[in-house]
């Protein structure tokens, strides 16, 4: 008999800053490594279509250099032995860190952090842009996935800004210019639309410290301009086509859920686990065992600020009509609205409980864990409350939320195919070839 | 003050799975040691744990010398599809069974197969080990082959072939193998080609399995929050009693030696940017004395991010990529013989640009070759090596894939602080002599392009068309 330790709550300390900069430290002494995160509340939801991306330029020129650190931010952290980077999402950019602790690596990196929010110095911009627009060549027009994922969003809203990409449209980061980065930086990189979270080895004190001494003195700035924009009520579903040269297939089916604050959230992504967690799911053992139509199936929950998506995907197996797949997934849906097994919602309690363990791993998992919660729900201690509520849905409730979600004229079919060629006959002729002969690629 | 650091690094890493001995001026490596229990079963299986009880995690890792480099010619994909074919069914449990109890519990459980190693990674909370460890068990020595699964297992893998076929980022990867290995068991993809996945019947998987699947050709690394005699115990009760004997290991063939330049580019319509990966074999592997050095001569070039030569030219100066490194591959274990590793380095750029960065990166390597580097440079990689040592085995997982690289590589315990005080006391000339290792005359290219795409300043260039 294994005997098992306790599973432990996770402990935030916070302070707020006159000009409005909130702290947070999580304390973890078990590894000598220090997670330093600079959270911003603002993201591509923030953009107009026709600079679509400058969110993320701006996370690209983060990097350049400020006026007291000269473009080595990332050399200097190296030389810790650390590793930093960033990313940009549809409603935030976060700046992150993992340093070996210590006092002198911690007021440095605060320090840098502290230069780069008000003194960025923008220089190499044109060069910047070009890296960029190369992101965009290899991480979405290459891609199947990104490309599908684009038309997807682009579909599935449109009024809300959701509807365009992280990265920004190809022409919109053609022409950004040096004035409007400025600007988007001005407005939003504020300590007042920022949150720090720090986890690892360091104690609340000492953070609290470095963080006035540096970060103190920046002006509180103007509250930025609110995102306004609703995406209107879906009447009606909505499907894409979209062919991309290759052999892919696959099938994208989006349906319109709440914000993440709203209480039905917990229900969907037990929904979520439910339908396509894993492959004891029942998109799984439908589509890919019972059918063989996909060789994977998932669903998950996009939550953001704002309303977001539901998303269930199957890859599709060579020459399947995803209409065929879409009539599985259909069937797979109504069955849910008939009831949910109490097994099955007692997986997806046991799997949010071991995802809450398996997430204090690393001073990093730790710190991500915290921001969200602090960055969706204003409260740091939600990652703590999340395995308990996920405790508390029913089968019953999992149901409802199925039949109020998952409704055929609030959703948005994506199907990728392999685009045909101007020959479709030889076309045809490779791809059963494909099969069979000396293929190599 | 750099030996303060090292102190509060060693103590904090180690936490509480490793003892602090309290002389103070002994180095680093001799000053700790793991919580770690070590036993090789009755049936010749090994075993190591060790202990880390931050969270009460349990993670098992078990490597097999089961990869592609065993795959018959004519049958490539076949170690994979074995791989694939264990989670099938085993003992009294179906296919669905096995996830629902895995699934059922919030574990976790990855299998991989590469080129000469096969894995399986599990984890779950502490308080289900006994149940993780009776499905992985059953997965592992009493797989059952159904019939029904392994046409649908089939059909699985060469799909993924042809998706995989369709990212120009694979296809790379794939010519880069082939152009740099040749006929060498290693240099087929480990997932095979569709066509020979299907030559490949059940038959093939349970001589596969009943070959090379025994627990002398098997090593278990487990790190959790138990004692490691406890633990050790916990994995004899489950796969102490495993009973199979196999074929032994046959030699691998030395890696082939790489002369001039050889090219190749696929043409992949519409792909609007030049995929390259260039690079060469090197003569050392991980546990190699050559490795240490050329690691570091490596960090300054290309391994290094934001720091490396590579990307503050290729990237930072040029603006041509968004990606670019380069990286030593420390090589292929084998049976306590270690295959060499190589050099890759790669870009990703718009066609334009496509040859002036592989111009660039090949200037960039024979400086380095030539010239050398400054003790600048050196200094910044020691300081980064230095502070790596509190990141390299914070989680579970990177414990548990430390101490396999370890035994794999026949390198010290503890390794991966020792290493890095061997690092402390590497002199500039050392590292110049390890850069020597870069071959940029003798090397191989590997592009994916859109058919405009041309090679420039390579004498003989193969041009394919992507099918």
């Amino acid at each position: 008999m294994v005997i098992a330790q306790a599973i432990k709550p996770v402990e935030v300390a916070q302070k707020t800053l006159p000009n409005g900069l909130r702290v947070y430290v999580v304390e973890d002494h078990s590894a000598p490594v220090v997670a330093v995160q600079v959270w911003y509340r603002v993201g591509s939801r923030n953009e107009d279509e026709s600079y679509s991306g400058i969110a993320h330029m701006l996370e690209h020129m983060m990097f350049r250099g400020s006026a007291n650190v000269e473009g080595k931010y990332s050399q200097i952290i190296d030389q810790m032995g650390g590793s930093d980077n960033a990313f940009t999402s549809e409603d935030m950019t976060v700046y992150h860190c993992v340093i070996p602790s210590g006092l002198d690596n911690l007021d440095k990196v605060l320090f840098m952090e502290a230069d780069r929010m008000q003194n960025l110095t923008f220089e190499g911009f044109l060069k910047e842009r070009d890296v960029v627009r190369e992101e965009r060549r290899w991480r979405t027009e290459n891609s199947a996935w990104g490309s599908a994922w684009e038309a997807l969003k682009a579909t599935a809203f449109t009024v809300h800004p959701y509807r365009h990409p992280v990265i920004g449209w190809a022409e919109a980061i053609e022409n950004y210019t040096l004035e409007k980065v400025r600007w988007f930086y001005r407005t939003y990189y504020v300590p007042n639309n920022a949150f720090i979270v720090i986890s690892g080895d360091v104690n609340p004190e000492d953070v609290f410290k470095f963080v006035e001494k540096h970060f103190g003195k920046i002006p509180k700035g103007p509250e930025p301009p609110k995102v306004f924009l609703k995406e209107p009520e879906q009447r009606g579903e909505r499907v894409v086509v979209l062919k991309k040269e290759g052999f892919m297939s696959f099938l994208f089916v989006a349906y319109k859920i709440p914000e993440a604050k709203d209480p039905d959230m917990v229900k969907l992504d037990v929904l979520a686990t439910v339908l396509g967690g894993g492959k004891s799911s029942r998109l799984w053992k439908a589509l890919v065992e019972e059918k063989g139509l996909a060789t994977g199936a998932w669903a998950y929950t996009d939550e953001g600020l704002d309303p977001g998506l539901l998303v269930i995907g199957a890859n599709l197996k060579q020459g399947v009509d995803p209409d065929s797949a879409l009539a599985v997934i259909d069937q797979v849906i109504e069955g849910l609205k008939e009831g949910v097994k109490e097994e099955e919602v007692a997986k997806a309690r046991k799997q949010a409980l071991a995802d809450f363990v398996f997430g204090q791993e690393s001073a990093v998992g730790l710190g991500f864990a915290v921001g969200d919660a602090i960055f969706y729900h204003d409260d740091p201690d939600f990652v703590n409350k999340y395995p308990k509520l996920v405790a508390e849905v029913s089968p019953e409730d999992v149901r409802l939320v199925a039949e109020r979600y998952l409704v055929r004229d609030k959703r948005t079919v994506l199907k990728l195919l392999p685009k045909a060629p101007e020959d479709l006959e030889a076309y045809i002729r490779m791809m059963k070839e494909a099969s069979k002969k000396e293929f190599k690629y | 003050m750099q030996r303060a650091v090292l102190v509060t690094l060693a103590l904090g890493c180690a936490a509480k799975e490793v003892k602090v001995m309290p002389a103070e001026t002994k180095p680093l490596s001799e000053r700790f040691k793991l919580e770690k229990a070590e036993k090789t079963f009755g049936n010749g299986l090994r075993v190591v744990a060790v202990k880390k009880d931050k969270l009460p995690i349990f993670q098992i890792s078990v490597r097999l010398f089961a990869g592609s480099a065993l795959d018959p010619k004519g049958k490539e994909g076949l170690a994979s599809l074995t791989q694939a074919m264990l989670e099938a069914g085993a003992g009294q449990r179906t296919r669905d069974q096995i996830s629902e109890t895995i699934e059922g519990m919030g574990a976790q459980i990855r299998f991989s197969a590469g080129h000469t190693r096969v894995f399986a990674s599990a984890r779950c909370l502490t308080q289900d080990a006994e149940s993780l460890l009776a499905v992985l068990s059953d997965i592992l020595t009493k797989p059952t082959f159904p019939e029904e699964e392994f046409s649908k297992e089939k059909e699985r893998q060469i799909s993924g072939i042809l998706s995989a076929r369709s990212n120009p980022n694979t296809v790379v990867g794939w010519t880069f193998y082939e152009l740099l290995f040749g006929d060498h068991p290693i240099a087929h993809p480990p997932d095979g080609y569709p066509e020979s996945v299907k030559e490949i019947t059940l038959k093939d998987v349970k001589e596969f399995y009943e070959s090379w699947y025994y627990p002398e050709n098997a090593l278990v690394v487990v790190v959790s929050d138990l004692e490691p005699e406890s633990a050790l115990a916990l994995v004899e009760k489950f796969l102490g009693s495993w009973e199979a004997e196999g074929k032994p290991l046959p030699e691998l063939p030395p890696l082939p030696e790489v002369k001039g330049v050889r090219a190749k580019v696929v043409q992949m319509p519409e792909v609007n940017q030049a995929y390259i990966l260039m690079g060469h074999p090197v003569p050392f592997h991980r546990g190699s004395p050559d490795y240490t050095p050329a690691r570091v001569a490596n960090y300054i070039l290309g391994g290094s991010g934001f720091s490396s030569r590579i990307v503050k030219e290729v990237r930072v100066k040029h603006g041509y990529a968004y990606s670019t490194y380069s990286y030593f591959m420390g090589g292929f274990p084998w049976n306590g013989e270690p295959l060499p590793g190589y050099l890759q380095s790669g870009v990703e750029t718009k066609l334009a640009t496509g040859n002036d960065a592989i111009r660039l990166i090949r200037r960039l390597m024979r400086e380095a070759k030539e010239k050398g580097f400054t003790q600048e440079e050196l200094e910044a990689a020691k300081s980064y090596y230095r502070g790596s040592i509190a990141r390299s085995a914070e989680t579970y997982s990177q414990l548990a894939d430390m101490l396999l690289t370890q035994i794999d590589y026949g390198l010290p315990e503890l390794f991966w602080i020792k290493e890095i005080e061997r690092i402390q006391n590497l002199s500039l000339e050392e590292v110049n002599r390890a850069a020597r290792f870069y071959q940029p005359d003798d090397l191989v290219i590997a592009v994916v392009a859109d058919t405009s795409f041309k090679l420039e300043g390579v004498p003989e260039v193969e041009y394919v068309r992507w099918k």
